[in-house]
């Protein structure tokens, strides 16, 4: 009996003694990289280098500690180093700071309009991202103006950093008016396998400032970024995709603006393609809203004014709707819409003849004609019939 | 261990005083004080009462006890003021009975009496404070019992306090005892076994069940078990709890023990064996499975909701008690990306000056919750107070202004021992506190993926531990879904009706709806 | 009166619940990536039902065979019907295979957790300790084995179900189109990977001899079949509605990645990804538990003479040996699949010429003894 008992603690006591700690870093020995930005080599590095890439590692002490007073410091860090290869290049930035590079907190990957412009080059850059297992299908994917590390830099004023300022600009604010597009790690990789166009948000800075802000279209047949799409567009842009799109639409009535408010958006893509020369799309787009603000006189109290409103709501939308769509199909000739899924679903049959010449060969995309039918409803209209009388 | 049943079924009683060896007494009075003050080398506690019986100066006679360990009214009304009057008699009586029959019927007004014919009969009677009649010229005595001394009065538990409940606990005179088990459970089918303990010092064991509700297996299976103890003295119930366990080695208590009467009565319904030691107020109650433990019997007291309610949060303790700390170490040291940014770098900012490990912080932390639960506990009250606030307040809050350690893990800390002292069940507790360094060692080596292996170890453990035959995982596994219940939740008492299946009860039945 | 609690018997409920214990393993976490890179759209749950259906008439015919010899070894009765020597073989080879299963078991425990849990800690530390885990188990009492089962399912289930529900938020619901396109080919496919995720259903060849209840065997092993089934199929359809069938054929282990796309509700984890696979942990568990412990059983019945401890002695360097052998992702995968084709044919083979020899002898006795 004893024996067995001495045996059994002597096989712990091994157990415990040879074991190592083999993945053991503290938290506080990491160094969070919260976002990345991905630019050209410039200067004398650009000879050998292709690539520079700019991490931005959080510092927590900078943040401030409830429990100690002050704190102090920058919140963050940012680090740049060139190469031809992010791995290569995370390594080098890797040697300049004492923590271990984390990046299972990685939030938003921001790439310079140069770089994407590059045929095949981001597709390149991403495969890191979405082949390593640290990195979260859910990263925020941003194309940035001018240079990528500017972006990095900015400072707003109610966000210590950069990084998840953009994040939350992103996920939520941006979210109520709709005009710009959250573009997921997960998405492009879905994209890029399937081959279809898609837009990604592109974001300005100036004197550390977000400037503007507009869209990037990514066109599959040259594997780059083609174009532009204003923010008017984009918000046409998620009018079609989104599940739920929001915000305000502009209309002119009574002789003063009227705001709308869209409280709930369901479009329906229909992809007719039995004529494979002239396949014809329908999109169907059903607003739910409230009226927001009015300049004019418009009084909401009857059936009519309410008719009138929303058949305004509903051809502004399609104007917007279609103005899109038209700069995509003639400008870029690049399904940003996704009509070519809603065909494969709908009809795989034909999907498979016409998947290899949708968007190049015999570009049945830019031959198809599109309409668009808009039908709007104003559900209420505030609390008050009327601000002032006039 | 099984083994060593087998082998001692039928362990044979050792001669223990082999001075005394069964020696009948002997017809002369002096030679039998002689021996008895020679056995116990003369103590002054030994009272020797000698006294004249019918005016007679050759028919001597003694009246034999300690002094202390009887009830000395009892003595003094019902046995020397009788024998007094049995001295002066002058009355003639029956010739045919012996004078010790005679003194039976007529002087003895004491309800417990027997006959005893050796003197190992007389000496343990007398240590264990009754009084022994010994008469000239008669080769037995009269045993009378006239336990007594001084003992504790009926009070609340202090270990097991409930806010709703019967204020009874069972003190150290087994005599009490039974008779506080008896008057909780009024049922002419309560039966106790007494079985003596102890080489040297006798103690009197009491098997108490309900027969008729407890299966005989398990009866018999504890009274075996019991039968095998070999021991010199059993001071308390836990040397019985600890010989005779199915497992010595796990860290799971498989017995049960309380204070509380109404506990005892109300698991003896349930078709358990209480097993009461003299000398002891707590009781051990068998078999016991892990599903028992986790309940109070406050639960039943409150109304179901309440009680199904205080069941999950004392699941949702044992949970934190087990594996807080350990999945605070898992989560800083191996894998922070499961924690929302803001929350790791906020963690992060706290463990900058830190300049431990959290394996070791936490270790240091666990250790100085262990220290102060210990010191506190061997303290007056008054000053358990003061160590608590010392020790909770003071170092607590120095240990994070000092940079020793970051307030998340004082919070952890905090949390956890809040949590194992949820647990109601004391031993339990105890067996959590282990397991919980064993899991702290493991998350400290291999993160969540060794916290897993050594939770899927104790399951093993556990699934192939064992009360009283009485698989310990019962009634989750092996699936009784009939027990379920009672057991995460605690349904309305209508439904209720039922003992508890896993324990093979012979009477399913506790009660019935259907009752008019 | 009998006490209710033996140690060498198993009920009907035991038996029902170690099915899928058994089965339920590492295959159900790149399964649905198997049947998304043939099928098209949502079209996998086909293959998948279809090949559900399939086991469960496998199944079926094993416990057929198996429940007609109540209370007696695969060896007894194999040996009744195809000679002694012949059913030594076939218990041996059987015990080489699923000595082979419990090492591949293992060794894909050991590289998932070394992409998605551990980055420095070598796969050989992580391989040794959850076979000491086995081990450990597998020394115990048969009944504990039955009863760990019992404890662990439940939470396995629960976890599928709560990434499920969790997942909704994620989900879209286009993706299930189109639906009903794939070819035959693609089909064919399709049953067979997701064949091959039910290995090990054979053990059920093994257990009978400590059936309580044998008459109930093929009636209980299908109902086993069933969880696996509606398990594989909601894990599957899950994965297509939150990416797609295109994403989920590109990724190698697509449930984990299900986790990581994952948030608790209120953001107290994010990412539960190394939280899921641990708890994933305990379903490997019991299935290189059951293997190992029938390979045991199968060795047992051919060297009656070895104690049991001393066989699992032997084999448990064997396992792990056999467990380091391939060297890469594509070595582990390959090695899995050609376990699992080798012994998918030779288990249905066996069942199958089993059941004939059986019901040819039932007949020639012509019920004058009932076997």
């Amino acid at each position: 009996m004893e024996k067995r008992l001495f045996n059994f603690i002597g096989c712990l006591l091994i157990i415990f003694l040879l074991s190592g700690c083999w993945d053991i870093v503290n938290i506080e020995d990491r160094g969070l990289i919260i976002g990345m930005a991905i630019d050209f080599a410039e200067g004398q590095e650009a000879a050998e280098n292709h690539l520079t890439v700019t991490t931005q590692f959080a510092v927590p002490p900078g943040l401030g500690n409830p429990a100690q007073s002050g704190g102090g410091g920058n919140p963050y860090m940012n680090l740049s180093a060139s190469g031809n290869s992010i791995d290569l290049i995370t390594q080098k930035i890797a040697n300049q700071t004492n923590k271990i590079p984390f990046f299972e907190h990685l939030k938003v990957i921001a790439i310079s309009e140069e770089v994407a412009s590059t045929p095949g080059l981001m597709a390149d850059v991403l495969d890191i991202f979405i082949r390593n297992r640290d990195t979260d299908r859910g990263i925020d994917v941003i194309i940035s103006k001018d240079k990528a590390k500017d972006i990095l830099e900015i400072e707003p004023e109610n966000e210590k950093l950069p990084t998840l300022y953009l994040f939350e600009l992103l996920e939520k604010n941006l979210k109520e008016t709709n005009k710009l597009k959250n573009t997921k790690l997960g998405d492009i990789h879905d994209y890029l396998l399937t081959k279809r166009s898609f837009v990604l948000t592109e974001l300005a800075s100036k004197e550390k400032l977000l400037e503007e802000t507009d869209g990037a279209i990514y066109g599959s047949v040259s594997e780059k970024v083609i174009g532009k799409l204003e923010l008017n567009e984009m918000f046409g842009l998620n009018l079609v995709t989104e599940e739920d799109a929001r915000g305000p639409i502009e209309v002119e009535i009574e002789g003063g603006i009227t705001t709308f408010s869209i409280r709930e958006a369901k479009s329906i893509v229909n992809v007719q393609a039995k004529n494979q020369e002239n396949p014809k799309i329908n999109v169907q787009i059903k607003l739910e809203g409230e009226l927001q603000e009015t300049f004019g006189g418009l009084v909401l109290n009857d059936i009519e004014s309410n008719l009138k409103l929303e058949k305004k709501v509903a051809a502004k939308t399609e104007e917007i709707v279609e103005k899109t769509i038209k700069k995509a199909q003639q400008e870029f000739e690049a399904d940003i819409f996704g009509f070519l899924d809603e065909l494969n679903k709908s009809d795989y049959k034909t999907w498979k003849k016409m998947k290899d010449d949708w968007e190049k060969g015999e570009k049945y995309f830019v031959n198809s004609e599109i309409t668009v039918n808009v039908i709007a409803e104003v559900r209420a209209h505030g609390v008050i019939d009327k601000s002032n009388k006039k | 261990m099984r083994r060593r049943y087998t082998k001692k079924a039928n362990w044979p009683s050792k001669n223990i005083k082999e001075q005394t060896s069964n020696e009948s007494l002997n017809s002369q009075l002096d030679a039998n004080i002689q021996k008895l003050k020679q056995l116990l080398d003369g103590p002054n506690d030994l009272v020797i009462r000698e006294f004249l019986l019918n005016n007679n100066p050759t028919m001597k006679g003694s009246v034999v006890y300690m002094d202390g360990l009887i009830d000395k009214q009892l003595v003094q009304e019902s046995i020397l003021r009788n024998m007094k009057d049995f001295a002066s008699n002058k009355k003639s009586y029956d010739t045919s009975k012996t004078i010790l029959e005679v003194m039976y019927e007529n002087f003895i007004s004491i309800h417990s009496v027997e006959k005893g014919n050796t003197l190992e009969d007389a000496l343990d009677g007398i240590l264990v404070g009754k009084t022994v009649i010994l008469i000239d010229g008669q080769t037995s005595a009269l045993i009378i019992n006239t336990k007594g001394g001084e003992s504790r009065s009926i009070d609340e538990p202090t270990t097991e306090m409930v806010v709703r409940g019967p204020r009874v606990g069972f003190v150290e005179s087994l005599g009490t005892n039974l008779a506080l088990l008896r008057k909780s459970l009024q049922t002419s089918s309560l039966r106790f076994q007494t079985h003596q303990i102890g080489r040297r010092s006798k103690k009197s064991l009491v098997v108490a069940y309900v027969d008729g509700v407890v299966h005989p297996e398990i009866v018999k299976e504890v009274n075996r078990r019991i039968q095998s103890i070999d021991i010199d003295d059993a001071p308390e119930s836990g040397f019985i709890e600890q010989w005779i366990e199915d497992s010595f080695l796990s860290p799971f208590p498989q017995m049960d023990n309380t204070e509380r009467s109404d506990k005892a009565s109300s698991e003896l319904l349930q078709g358990k064996v209480v097993i009461l030691l003299d000398g002891t107020p707590f009781v051990l109650i068998a078999p016991f499975t892990l599903g028992d433990f986790l309940k109070s019997p406050e639960d039943y007291n409150e109304r179901w909701l309440i009680g199904t309610l205080l069941r999950i949060l004392r699941y949702v303790a044992a949970f934190f008690a087990l594996l807080l700390p350990s999945l605070y170490i898992a989560l800083i040291s191996l894998h922070p990306g499961l924690l929302p940014t803001d929350m790791a770098l906020s963690i992060a900012a706290t463990r900058e000056e830190v300049p431990f490990p959290p394996v070791a912080e936490a270790f240091l932390m666990v250790l100085t919750m262990e220290l102060l639960q210990e010191a506190g506990l061997r303290l007056p009250a008054p000053i358990g107070q003061t160590i608590g606030i010392v020790g909770g307040l003071v170092i607590g809050d120095a240990a994070v202004s000092a940079g020793i350690v970051s307030p998340i893990m004082v919070i952890v800390i905090g949390l956890t021992a809040i949590s194992a002292f949820a647990t109601p069940s004391f031993s339990l507790g105890i067996s959590f506190r282990i397991l919980r360094i064993a899991f702290m060692l493991a998350a400290g080596i291999l993160g969540l993926f060794g916290i897993i292996l050594v939770y899927i170890m104790v399951m093993i453990h556990m699934v192939n531990l064992k009360s009283f035959g009485v698989p310990y995982t019962a009634p989750f596994s092996p699936t009784m879904d009939r027990d379920w219940k009672d057991l995460i939740l605690r349904a309305p008492m209508t439904i209720l009706t039922r003992r508890p299946n896993f324990m093979n009860t012979k009477d399913v039945d506790s009660g019935s709806r259907e009752k008019e | 009166m009998k006490f209710l609690y033996s140690n060498e018997t198993i009920s009907d409920k035991e038996l029902k619940i170690a099915i899928p214990s058994m089965i339920i393993g590492v295959g159900v976490l790149s399964l649905p990536s198997g049947i998304a890179s043939v099928t098209v759209g949502s079209d996998g749950w086909i293959a998948l039902l279809i090949a559900g259906i399939l086991q469960m008439g496998v199944i079926w015919l094993m416990a057929k065979v198996a429940s007609s010899f109540p209370k007696q070894s695969f060896l007894s009765y194999s040996a009744k019907l195809v000679s002694k020597p012949v059913a030594v073989v076939i218990t041996f080879t059987f015990a080489v295979y699923f000595i082979c299963v419990t090492a591949y078991d293992i060794r894909m425990l050991g590289h998932i957790s070394e992409q998605y849990l551990f980055k420095k800690t070598p796969v050989e530390v992580v391989m040794l300790a959850f076979l000491l885990v086995v081990v450990y188990a597998v020394s115990g009492s048969r009944v504990g084995i039955f009863r760990l089962n019992i404890l662990f399912l439940p939470i396995i289930l629960i976890v599928a179900i709560v990434v499920f529900l969790l997942s909704s938020k994620i989900m879209d619901v286009s993706n299930l189109r189109p639906a009903f396109q794939t070819d035959i080919k693609g089909h064919m496919h399709g049953l067979y990977t997701s064949a091959l995720s039910y290995i090990g259903i054979s053990i059920i060849l093994f257990y009978t001899s400590f059936v309580e209840n044998p008459k109930n065997i093929p009636k209980v092993s299908i109902i086993g079949v069933t969880v696996p089934v509606v398990l594989y199929i909601v894990v599957y359809l899950n994965c297509i509605l939150v990416f797609g069938q295109v994403g989920t054929s590109n990724m190698l282990f697509p449930t984990v990645d299900l986790a990581k796309r994952v948030d608790l509700p209120g953001g107290m984890l994010e990412r539960i990804e190394a939280l899921f696979f641990t708890v994933w942990t305990m379903g490997v568990f019991t299935t290189a538990m059951m293997v190992f412990d029938v390979a045991i059983l199968a060795l047992q019945s051919i060297f009656k003479k070895i104690k049991k401890i001393h066989i699992i002695l032997f084999l448990s360097p064997l396992v792990y040996f056999i467990g380091t052998i391939p060297k890469n992702t594509t070595q582990i995968i390959q090695f899995g699949n050609y376990i699992a084709t080798s012994m998918y044919i030779y288990g249905y083979l066996i069942a199958i010429v089993l059941f004939i020899i059986a019901k040819v002898r039932k007949g020639k006795s012509n019920g004058k003894k009932a076997i």
